[in-house]
């Protein structure tokens, strides 16, 4: 059972999905629900010996397209609304023991025209305000399944984040006429120590408002709001600089390095968001290869972040693990 | 099962797609790109498992 429950004190939306309960957790290898049905093998939920990339309706989603109705009466005070929406899984590769950063930036590539093709399609139906692709990568974070994947999730609403981002985004174009994310670009390659990265259609920095100690944002030189806006050059090097940043990753503790990945597009709810701009942002839970960072008292129930390291020492770190991507095709 | 395919095989770039329906009423897109050929064989797409 699934329904959205607004929050009256904080004016959000909350999905409550008690059939999640009953997902797989963290099965064995010969068990992985997301590995190809091998021939006389476990029947998986993929009905394919093989895939190159496969993105389906999740089995236990927290939206659905034709959503139940709430088991629970709306009020004035407790707004009630059915869970409408999509939740989807994408698999990066048949290879249960791979990630993402193992994989060749070849298959990078074919993953971010996946994105760019899930977007298109999602945003195109009429109940899909926001379209949100993500991962997460490790237990550290929370993964029930080690097999190699992110989702989407298409929401009947914008969520909060993206919100505050589109208040301090447009805010900033109003005050001064230009875009906030192409400013932050400019200031930091005049700065220069929190560069991570770059190619001809996007910079990797760790921000100088960073919150996790090797959190990352890919931002878009050129100011384009959501996939739509992307050249065929800008698929190749977004795959490029994620090839290099999640690679990088794996070389600070040489372990796989836990993450959340989240793509910030623009709404797909129809409206004029030229001052807002695409960028992917990464946030990281290792402060050290022993130490994680947890969300206590400040950040969860304030809302303030402490990060007990500088942004420009932890970008210095990281580019230093930066390697040139070589494309084999 | 319920399957669409669409091809567009000309450039070695682009995007291809199937999409079949699963035994619950899910959708399920296989991409394949390129020469790369069928993603599954066609004997598994007639066994609609139910997940």
């Amino acid at each position: 059972m699934s329904e959205l429950r607004f929050n009256p004190l904080l004016g959000e939306w909350l999905a409550t999905a008690t059939h999640r309960q009953d997902r797989t957790f963290l099965p064995p290898p010969d068990f992985c629900p997301l590995c190809p049905t091998r021939k006389n093998g476990f029947p998986t939920e993929v009905p394919a010996e093989t895939y190159e990339i496969v993105a389906f309706e999740n089995r236990f989603p927290s939206l659905k397209t034709v959503p139940e109705t709430p088991a629970i009466e709306s009020g004035e005070l407790f707004a009630v609304a059915p869970s409408q929406g999509v939740c989807e899984v994408v698999l990066y590769s048949p290879n249960h023991s791979t990630t993402l950063a193992g994989e060749p930036v070849e298959q990078i590539y074919k993953l971010v025209k996946v994105w760019r093709h899930r977007f298109a399609e999602l945003s195109a139906l009429d109940f899909v305000r926001y379209v949100f692709i993500f991962e997460n990568k490790g237990e550290a974070v929370g993964v029930t399944l080690h097999h190699p994947h992110g989702q989407i999730y298409a929401y009947p609403f914008v969520p909060p984040i993206i919100k505050r981002e589109l208040k301090q985004t447009q805010k900033y174009k109003r005050e001064k006429d230009r875009c906030l994310l192409c400013d932050v670009l400019d200031a930091e390659k005049r700065f220069e120590k929190r560069i991570v990265a770059e190619n001809d259609s996007f910079a990797a920095i760790i921000p100088f408002y960073a919150r996790y100690p090797f959190e990352t944002h890919i931002i878009s030189k050129r100011h384009l709001q959501t996939f739509n806006d992307f050249s065929e050059r800008e698929e190749r090097n977004l795959a490029e600089i994620l090839k290099q940043i999640l690679a990088a990753f794996d070389r600070l503790f040489d372990v796989s390095f836990p993450y959340i990945m989240a793509i910030h597009n623009a709404p797909s709810d129809g409206g004029d968001y030229d001052f807002y701009h695409f960028h992917i942002e990464f946030y990281p839970p290792m402060r050290s290869v022993a130490k994680l960072k947890y969300l206590a008292g400040s950040e969860a129930g304030a809302g303030m972040f402490i990060n007990d390291t500088l942004p420009e020492t932890k970008a210095a770190e990281l580019r230093a693990h930066i390697a040139p991507v070589v494309w084999e095709t | 099962m319920d399957e669409k395919i669409h091809d567009k095989s000309e450039n070695s770039d682009e995007i291809n797609y199937r999409k079949i329906i699963l035994a619950d009423g899910r959708y399920m897109i296989f991409y394949t790109f390129g020469e790369s050929g069928e993603d599954f064989s066609e004997e598994n797409a007639a066994e609609e498992k139910d997940v």
